[in-house]
């Protein structure tokens, strides 16, 4: 009807009827109408289905061209999903491209796939027949495909409007689909978005900024209060200097361990101002402050690592190790070691005991054999005395084993001794062959020993009191190797060790040593107990048979005696033990002889000193034999009395120690106010000097250890006398 | 190491809203009529992969429904029954109604709508036309599709 109205003809005369059928084309055929609507798709294929001749009147050919099938939407899904309301046209476009292009492919699909409501007879031939028709409608080769024209809407909505179909105005902007528009909105929508993601993103990263500083203050903070937490209850004091060498940390045990009030130690002082600090606080005591604190900072300075045992002016021992830091600075640390200390010298010294006790035994024995010799031979003398024979065999026997006695005391005396003594050039294999009788006791009998000294052996230095502890201490070690009994050899000799000696598993300093070797012929050691040997407490001892301090001990001393020591062991063959000692430059007096004559006296007044009536008798006896004058005194008063009266150039013989109230030094001193060229010989029964007040010794002083043999007595007494006087 | 792992899942989602929400979007598509050729484009663009291709999972529905009722695409859409519909002068008298249908593209140039009649009932149509032919009072019978 719009279309006709559009055409400018009158309707009114047109007698509408609805159609009854489900086409208008049907009325057509029934001659209900004799005009009908009906659709140029499927009118061509109805119109033959009826047998119908139609001829068809498009309105469109009069002007008003009206737009067919087109796609729409509701317009919120456009705001909702604009995405999905430009996929599906340019999908749906595709689509019909497509479909255009294979039209047959598509129609035949159509009618084979799609169930209708209504079946179709010739499903295939009717879809075909709407392929010309639908093309018509589209019109692609000369229109885009999907192309809308605003204007020809509007136009369209006119018609209706004329027509009344429709009341209201019409707006093409808002009823046709823009995409642009929309993509305007969306990049409008996603600026905005965008913007406000920013501005929640600075938000969150500034939050997250935030939290992660606090997070690490407070791990930082956690951090240095466990590391000022442990620097503070460590044992060692501990101070770190930077390159500048100012004070960066340090712990409070450095004010105790430098015996410094709190507040000297503080972040930023200089290394130096602490040391001239200690300086002014009495370090250095006596000595040049100002040149000791100038070596002490030219120290400080020198940044290698060391590690050095230092004594403090309050009586403690330290370790200070100075390590320096990559960054160029160092750190400084202080451990107190002095019950350390005092806990190995205390061991040391019961190690040294245990030894005691260990010769004890064989010693007892010794002495008792020494004894029943003297008795029975003594008893044969007064016998054979008696009937007027000669007794002088038997008191050589009897002499023979009274200095066999004497020899052993004295060296269990020098066993004993407590102090260090200083490092001497000694003879190692006279100092060994003088050791066979303590051998012999120590090891028993079944043991036999050899000795094999090389007779240019140079002199080695060391402390011969430890050094004759050691050959126990290994012997006895070889002992406990051999209980079945064996052979230990003691062999000495010249060698030279070179900087990379392969027979030697440690470092060694190259030079010209004296070799002392021990080997036994015992059940030795597996390789694991070899290697732990040297380790203190290492014993592989009965509990109580050995604290398992003597090898490491020996160990200790060779090493502190510049020495080096080998331990070479195959199990059931035995062990040998090589002790390395550094030579010294003074010639061998080995090959020299000894003066064994006995020099006599001329009539010289000795005067003897000593509280002991026996002893006094049996000396002045050797001295009358020896031809001297004697005098006697029991006491220091009775002695400078006599001494008054006697000649300037005579002999003065007292013991050290002396009941009555002077002591030995005590009357020297007295007598030399009154003769200061006073010749002196002491005597005693102990062999520690030091022990007895060491401040009334000269520096040459002469000493006799009692007891001692007539010919020692002579030619000591030769010697002073024979001594210019100054 | 939680905190920013989530962190990067809420920037990723927050640049990316327009893909996220377009994935896999179910609709449907309303027909005027019943299944032939007239809707070929969308039967191929279905069957070729261009929808999927698109995110979208399309229905494409018969105006007859099996149990005799008929779906008149302006109306679906504009109930939101159907997201997409197929239509034309339709869509006019629905936006005049008031229901806010937008016209997407227009696909056939042209209305298929005619006007028919037999060859032998001697009425020439281009008479009707021509503001001669009918006298008044004659009466012609044309069922009209409104």
């Amino acid at each position: 009807m719009a279309m006709l109205r559009a055409e400018n003809i009158n309707t009114t005369f047109i007698n509408t009827q609805p159609i009854r059928n489900k086409l208008g084309l049907r009325d057509l055929a029934l001659g209900h109408a004799d005009i009908a609507a009906g659709f140029t798709i499927s009118a061509g294929w109805l119109a033959k289905e009826l047998g119908l001749k139609l001829t068809m009147l498009r309105p469109s050919t009069y002007g008003v061209d009206f737009y067919g099938g087109s796609i729409f939407t509701h317009e919120d899904l456009i705001k909702e999903s604009p995405g999905v309301v430009d996929g599906f046209i340019r999908a749906s476009l595709q689509g019909w491209k497509y479909a255009l292009q294979n039209s047959d492919e598509i129609a035949v699909r159509i009618a084979g796939k799609l169930r209708r409501k209504i079946p179709l007879k010739d499903a295939v031939g009717f879809n075909l027949a709407q392929v010309g028709p639908v093309e018509n409608l589209i019109k692609q080769n000369v229109i885009t495909l999907g192309h809308t024209n605003p204007a020809r809407w509007s136009r369209m909505h006119k018609a209706l409007k004329d027509s009344g179909l429709v009341k209201n105005s019409f707006d093409a902007n808002a009823a046709i689909y823009d995409p642009n528009k929309y993509a305007q909105d969306r990049l409008q929508k996603a600026f905005t978005i965008s913007i406000g993601m920013l501005l929640i993103l600075l938000v969150l990263g500034f939050g997250i900024w935030i939290y992660t500083q606090r997070k690490n203050a407070r791990l930082m903070k956690e951090q240095s209060e466990l590391l000022e937490a442990t620097f503070e209850n460590m044992n060692q004091g501990i101070a770190v200097y930077d390159a500048d060498t100012r004070l960066v940390a340090f712990n409070k045990k450095m004010d105790e361990f430098y015996g410094f009030p709190p507040g000297v130690f503080k972040v930023g002082i200089k290394h130096e101002d602490i040391i001239r600090y200690r300086a002014e606080s009495g370090y250095y005591g006596d000595a040049d402050v100002q040149e000791a604190t100038k070596q002490a900072i030219l120290r400080s300075k020198n940044n290698a690592e060391r590690r050095i045992e230092v004594q403090s002016h309050f009586g403690k021992t330290f370790i200070y190790h100075r390590r320096p830091m990559p960054n160029g600075g160092y750190m400084n640390t202080f451990e107190d070691v002095t019950e350390q200390k005092q806990t190995e010298e205390n061991l040391r010294q019961a190690s040294k005991m245990e030894a005691v006790g260990q010769l004890t035994g064989g010693i007892a024995h010794d002495f008792n054999n020494l004894l029943a010799v003297s008795i029975g031979n003594l008893e044969l003398a007064d016998e054979i005395a008696e009937s007027g024979g000669d007794v002088r065999p038997y008191l050589k026997t009897i002499m023979r084993a009274s200095e066999r006695g004497a020899s052993l005391t004295n060296q269990l005396l020098a066993f004993s001794r407590k102090q260090t003594l200083k490092t001497e050039a000694i003879d190692a294999g006279a100092l060994i062959d003088n050791m066979q009788g303590l051998l012999r006791s120590a090891l028993g009998e079944t043991i036999e020993i050899m000795i094999a000294n090389d007779s240019n052996l140079c002199q080695c230095l060391v402390d011969p009191v430890l050094f004759e502890n050691v050959i126990l201490n290994l012997a006895i070690n070889a002992r406990d190797a051999m209980p079945g009994g064996g052979t230990l050899s003691l062999h000495t000799s010249n060698a030279t060790l070179v900087a990379d000696d392969a027979s030697m598993e440690a470092e060694v300093t190259p030079g010209d040593y004296v070799m002392v070797m021990v080997t036994d012929t015992g059940k030795g050691m597996p390789a694991d107990v070899a290697e732990h040997a040297f380790d203190p407490f290492f014993t592989t001892k009965e509990v109580g048979e050995g604290s398992g301090l003597g090898l490491s001990m020996v160990y200790g001393f060779i090493k502190q005696s510049g020495g080096h020591v080998v331990l070479h062991s195959v199990e059931s063959e035995g062990t040998t033990i090589k002790i390395y000692l550094p030579q010294t430059e003074q010639i061998s007096l080995n090959g020299l002889p000894t003066p064994e004559k006995m020099p006599k006296g001329r009539g010289e007044t000795i005067l003897v000193v000593e509280d002991d009536p026996d002893v006094r008798a049996m000396t002045v006896n050797i001295l009358h034999s020896l031809g001297y004058q004697t005098m006697e005194a029991s006491d220091g008063n009775t002695a400078l009395q006599v001494f008054k009266k006697m000649d300037p150039e005579s002999l003065l013989i007292t013991d050290v120690v002396l009941s009555g109230g002077m002591s030995g030094p005590e009357i020297v001193a007295e007598a030399k106010k009154l003769n200061p060229n006073i010749r002196v010989l002491y005597t005693s029964g102990y062999s520690n000097l030091a022990n007895i007040d060491q401040k009334f010794f000269d520096k040459d002083v002469e000493f006799l250890q009692k007891p001692f043999p007539k010919v020692k007595l002579a030619q000591k007494i030769r010697m002073i006398l024979n001594k210019p006087v100054q | 190491m939680k905190l920013s792992r989530g962190l990067i899942a809420l920037l990723f989602a927050a640049f990316f809203p327009f893909k996220a929400l377009a994935l896999d979007k179910k609709v449907t598509l309303q027909l005027q009529w019943d299944h032939q050729y007239q809707f070929a484009g969308y039967y191929a663009a279905l069957w070729k992969g261009y929808y999927a291709k698109q995110g979208l999972d399309v229905t494409i529905r018969s105006a007859f429904e099996p149990g005799g009722k008929f779906h008149k695409s302006a109306k679906e859409v504009s109930n939101r029954r159907a997201d997409f519909g197929v239509g034309a002068i339709d869509i006019l008298k629905a936006r005049d109604a008031g229901s806010p249908l937008v016209i997407l593209s227009s696909v056939f140039q042209h209305s298929p709508v005619a006007f028919y009649s037999r060859v032998q009932t001697g009425v020439h149509l281009s008479q009707i036309c021509c503001d001669t032919a009918l006298q008044p009072g004659e009466k012609l019978a044309a069922p009209i599709l409104n």
